[in-house]
């Protein structure tokens, strides 16, 4: 190991979680060692940037007017476009898998009315097998979108498993001509062609599912606090994806299932409670964190960190085992609006 | 924040129905620290990319649920993605020259710019060792103003790997005043 190395490991030992804590929350920490770093947290704090009263109401008047037109398009949904002439691929498979007890369905339902409460359900209503069975016929069908809105509403009543499935059902089954239709905002539809992710996005639903498989057999609180924040986040990145106006089909695929892939493992290499002990017992971890890391990973300088974060986490016994967030960063890529949308 | 919960709630409530006094709260308390964040971790138009921020931030409120430490998290959950976005876009790393260009870009007093320059220079000098994980936890806690936990959601990684990384950076930071001799 270099001196540099070894002078920083050394460093490492006499910080405490505790006295690092204090330090970064602008407290003077006991080890003198720690001291002598706060004028460049100082600095680093300062970099806070002032704003002037002008820019402040400016913004203020624009995100006034965004959120008012936004509760008025909620509130007075445009129809869309393309809805009754051309069937969702998506929506065309979930037909086929409810064809068997569709026709009972209709028979007992019969009335508009159940139609219009049916469609307000979600998973676990006792309307919501109406709801899904009226949407396969094209009534009250919500899409994706409304898919992605009831894996969330599952994850909050902590059916996690079950969310994640379901959220697989969001994502656009291409069968046929490698075009696939998305749900946009409840009633913009966009059209994006998917040469190559007709692979991406059956990746993208078996990840999904070989994940809810797995957050199903998971056991520890620990490993389910981590599920759950990874599902939390995938959900979201989701549901921000469909509402871009550029919405990449072929994108949107590849970052579901890595972020996916990414449920249930372990991938900081790093356990939450995180040894005191000597890093070096750790090395042999830490080399094989370094091959695993490669996966996706920008830079080496990542990957170094990958194999350091890991090198805690070989103080427990732990195996790291590859990239760590790029489920979470990938996901940034369609996550918003196109800035040129708007003004 | 300086809100407090039940504060935070009437302020939320009131953005998502669109009174300008509840955004002017929300951009005064958040809008430095995110413009802080982006400079410090390399976008070229910092200012600009913080508009862009806050104007998801106003598209999308209306899905937010959530306490203020949560909303807090959300909006550099963005800021975090945003700049990924426009680093993807550039197609390049992020770079000392734009961050101190954007320093030098400020305007003040000439004798406290260039003592702040040279701070800025040596600060940069020590973050520029970082790896970019360490730099992204020590913004996100120094600037951006986060806890461990809320810095743990802002970049999907587990509250002990966080722990580790803002250990790591500050031993890291520790070697380099001694050894390389930075002064500070």
């Amino acid at each position: 190991m270099s001196e540099f190395g070894v002078y920083e490991d050394e460093m490492l030992k006499r910080f405490s979680d505790q006295d690092v804590e204090l330090l970064l929350s602008g407290r003077m920490p006991e080890s003198e060692d720690l001291a002598r770093l706060a004028p460049i947290l100082e600095a680093l704090h300062a970099r806070r940037s002032s704003l002037s009263e002008e820019r402040v109401s400016r913004f203020a008047a624009k995100a006034a007017e965004i959120a008012i037109s936004t509760r008025q398009d909620r509130a007075h949904p445009a129809a869309p476009e393309r809805a009754a002439t051309r069937p969702r691929r998506f929506v065309l498979a979930l037909r086929q898998k409810m064809a068997t007890g569709l026709a009972a369905v209709l028979l007992l339902s019969g009335m508009t009315g159940v139609a219009v409460a049916s469609d307000h359900s979600a998973p676990g209503d006792a309307l919501y097998g109406l709801d899904r069975a009226l949407e396969a016929v094209g009534v009250g069908d919500g899409g994706a979108v409304e898919r992605i809105a009831e894996a969330q509403a599952l994850f909050q009543s902590g059916r996690i498993a079950e969310a994640i499935a379901h959220a697989a059902e969001a994502v656009p089954a291409v069968e046929d001509d490698g075009l696939v239709e998305v749900v946009i905002d409840d009633q913009v539809e966009v059209e994006g062609e998917l040469e190559t992710s007709q692979i991406g996005s059956s990746n993208a639903a078996d990840a999904l599912f070989a994940a809810a498989a797995q957050v199903q057999n998971g056991d520890g609180d620990d490993e389910s606090e981590l599920v759950r924040q990874q599902v939390a986040s995938m959900l979201a990145a989701m549901a921000l994806m469909m509402q871009d106006t550029e919405f990449d089909g072929e994108a949107f695929g590849q970052q579901v299932a890595e972020m996916a892939r990414g449920i249930g493992g372990d991938n900081e290499g790093e356990p939450e409670n995180e040894a005191q002990g000597s890093a070096d017992d750790g090395l042999d971890t830490a080399d094989e964190a370094t091959d695993n890391a490669g996966d996706g990973l920008d830079t080496a300088r990542d990957a170094d960190d990958e194999a350091e974060e890991a090198d805690d986490a070989a103080d427990n016994g732990d195996t790291a085992e590859g990239s760590a967030d790029e489920g979470l960063d990938t996901a940034g890529d369609n996550t918003e609006e196109a800035p040129s949308g708007r003004p | 924040m300086a809100f407090g919960e039940e504060a935070f709630e009437s302020v939320l409530e009131a953005c998502k129905a669109g009174a300008e006094w509840a955004w002017a709260a929300v951009y005064r308390d958040l809008a430095g620290p995110v413009t802080g964040y982006l400079a410090s971790r390399g976008s070229a138009e910092p200012e600009d990319t913080t508009s862009e921020v806050f104007l998801k931030v106003a598209r999308n409120v209306s899905n937010f649920t959530g306490d203020e430490s949560s909303f807090r998290s959300w909006v550099f959950v963005i800021a975090h993605r945003t700049l990924l976005d426009e680093r993807r876009n550039r197609g390049r790393r992020p770079s000392t020259a734009e961050f101190r260009a954007e320093t030098a870009a400020e305007g003040g007093n000439v004798e406290s710019e260039a003592m702040d320059q040279l701070v800025t220079d040596e600060l940069q000098a020590a973050f520029d060792q970082l790896t970019e994980s360490q730099r992204d936890v020590l913004a996100l806690r120094m600037i951006a103003g986060l806890t461990v936990e809320q810095t743990a959601q802002v970049l999907g990684k587990r509250e002990g790997a966080v722990k580790a990384l803002q250990r790591r950076a500050l031993a890291a930071l520790k070697q380099i005043i001694d050894l390389e001799g930075v002064t500070l």
